[in-house]
């Protein structure tokens, strides 16, 4: 298990991390999340040592220096185009492979797991974006690490490649290793992540595991539709159920479809559909970190719904 | 360490910029020890010391040079963020930092033997081949060497402690050409007979060879003192170096 305890980095007058703790499980996928500017790479940068602050990080209630060969209990990809340009990407990864103790022979095993040998003599300045993730992801499983620390591995890659990345992912952790990734792309976040860390301006918002962040959220709610709308509102304000209006019936929040159904028989309201309606991973992202963003641009429209919640009875 | 010390050396020998400056010193050397100083010349050689100048001369004119090697070897590592890389797989920064010195010093080395062994024998060369003849010779091999190879080793260290604590590429390399000549003669407006203590003149005072009563005088610096000098300038540079180096965010 990696446990990161009160990372915190100051520059000047700016706390890019301020006191953020989280753990990250073996044998799982922990997706980090957090708008531009929260702190997400600096975080990983302080687990990794690579940046001055305050706060441990420890992998196997060891610190990374403790180990004789990190490169074979971490594995890191924090910059796609982290190489020289013109030096092979062959050399990169021996070069790699020479500073953490690792046999050269790996280098050709995972340029192929990561389909790059036929450009292995090539220098890796003229790569694509995706290309340039692949190599980074190569460099990051060289030492067939415990833990992958991956920032934004996806990006740049096309549709083949990330559906590649995310059963690559998987299978890493299904195989009892522990893969903590940061990544914009929310959707594919929630298929393969078990987990979440929330981060907003620095500070911890959410760790997690993505389905009690998302039954956590207000969008998640049970959906009824009846031909007695007004009595089933009346019926739920007595109740003080919150609940909104949507798609010609309510969404009541904090409830299951049993109670709701339960309610309804014992009130007499005739229910045409009751369902369970669960928030998406962007929705319950974007309520947590609303107005943590660092940059942000205006509201591009769209009316907000109207919530009630019924008096007490 | 091994490890760090064998990736050091991966990244020095795979890269174009490390052959493109041995290129540029052998084609340096052969230019000025066989054609300037060998083929060009017209007349026989009577100075006893012809050869034995070839040497020192080879030093001091491929030291800024060989010094870039290490200067690309440290600063390529920030351009291009591999140093992530690099201190992730190590157990401590200082151990990253011992291994790039040591790199450093063992190309530093051999390539100013090699230059510096090459240069009178090149000149040799070029005038046999004008059908000149040479005056028997005073050459000290292993002293010429030794101080030869030592101002290599610290022209190289030098720039590399500068390059440590700058670690931008293109302010390393413009120090690199500005302090020696232009700063530390700037320096020497101000420091007057002070300035042979700066660091780089120091260092060419290895080289020279001074009669006795300049250095009584206190006009320069005698070999064993100007090298205690560079020695303490390297030993108290790395002491800051490695300081920021442990220190600094790794970007």
């Amino acid at each position: 298990m990696i446990e990161a305890t009160g990372l915190t980095k100051t520059y000047r007058h700016k706390t890019a991390v301020d006191n953020v703790s989280f753990r990250v499980e073996t044998g799982k996928v922990t997706g980090f999340l957090g708008p531009n500017g929260a702190g997400k790479s600096t975080t990983m940068r302080l687990m990794l040592g690579l940046d001055a602050g305050s706060g441990t990080t420890t992998f196997d209630s060891k610190a990374l220096r403790e180990y004789t060969r990190p490169s074979k209990i971490v594995g890191v990809l924090l910059e796609a185009k982290a190489f020289h340009p013109t030096r092979s990407a062959r050399n990169h990864l021996k070069i790699l492979a020479a500073a953490g103790g690792i046999a050269p022979s790996r280098v050709a095993e995972v340029l192929d797991t990561v389909g790059l040998t036929e450009v292995a003599k090539k220098g890796p300045g003229k790569f694509s974006l995706g290309m340039s993730q692949r190599l980074g992801i190569a460099a990051a499983i060289l030492g067939k690490p415990k833990y992958l620390i991956l920032d934004e591995p996806a990006n740049g890659l096309d549709p083949e490649g990330i559906a590649w990345l995310r059963k690559f992912i998987q299978n890493y952790a299904d195989d009892g290793n522990a893969v903590f990734v940061s990544s914009h792309l929310l959707s594919e976040m929630a298929q393969m992540a078990d987990n979440v860390v929330v981060i907003g301006k620095g500070k911890l918002i959410a760790s997690t595991s993505i389905s009690t962040l998302i039954s956590g959220s207000s969008h998640s709610a049970v959906f009824v539709r009846t031909s007695s709308l007004q009595k089933l509102e009346r019926v739920l304000r007595q109740r003080t159920m919150t609940f909104t209006h949507s798609d010609g019936g309510l969404n009541v929040e904090g409830v299951s479809t049993d109670d709701i159904g339960k309610l309804a028989y014992e009130s007499g309201v005739p229910i045409l559909e009751l369902a369970n309606r669960a928030a998406s991973l962007e929705e319950a992202f974007l309520e947590l970190t609303a107005g943590s963003e660092e940059y942000k641009t205006l509201s591009a429209g769209g009316g907000e719904t109207k919530r009630e919640t019924g008096a007490s009875v | 360490m091994i490890p760090a010390i064998r990736a050091e050396f991966r990244k020095l020998l795979t890269v174009r910029s490390t052959y493109v400056i041995i290129a540029l010193c052998a084609l340096i050397t052969i230019f000025f020890a066989f054609y300037i100083e060998g083929f060009r010349q017209t007349a026989n050689v009577t100075s006893a010391d012809k050869l034995a100048s070839e040497v020192t001369s080879a030093a001091q004119a491929l030291g800024l040079f060989i010094a870039l090697a290490g200067v690309l070897l440290f600063t390529h590592e920030y351009r291009y963020n591999t140093i992530m890389y690099t201190l992730t797989a190590a157990r401590s920064r200082t151990t990253v930092l011992v291994a790039k010195i040591i790199v450093v010093s063992v190309f530093a080395i051999v390539l100013t033997a090699i230059v510096c062994a090459a240069a009178p024998y090149l000149t040799q060369f070029g005038l046999h081949a004008k059908g000149l003849t040479v005056s028997p010779q005073t050459f000290p091999f292993s002293d010429l060497m030794i101080r030869s190879v030592f101002y290599g080793w610290g022209y190289s260290m030098l720039a590399l402690i500068i390059t440590a604590i700058v670690r931008s590429q293109v302010g390393a390399i413009a120090i690199l050409f500005l302090l020696p000549g232009l700063g530390e003669s700037l320096l020497g407006l101000l420091l007057k007979q002070n300035a042979k203590y700066l660091p780089f003149n120091a260092l060419s005072s290895i080289l020279r060879d001074a009669p006795s009563a300049a250095i009584n005088a206190g006009a320069t610096l005698s070999h064993s003192t100007a090298t205690l000098l560079v020695l303490s300038y390297i030993v108290g540079g790395w002491l800051i170096a490695w300081v920021l180096f442990l220190r600094r965010d790794a970007n």
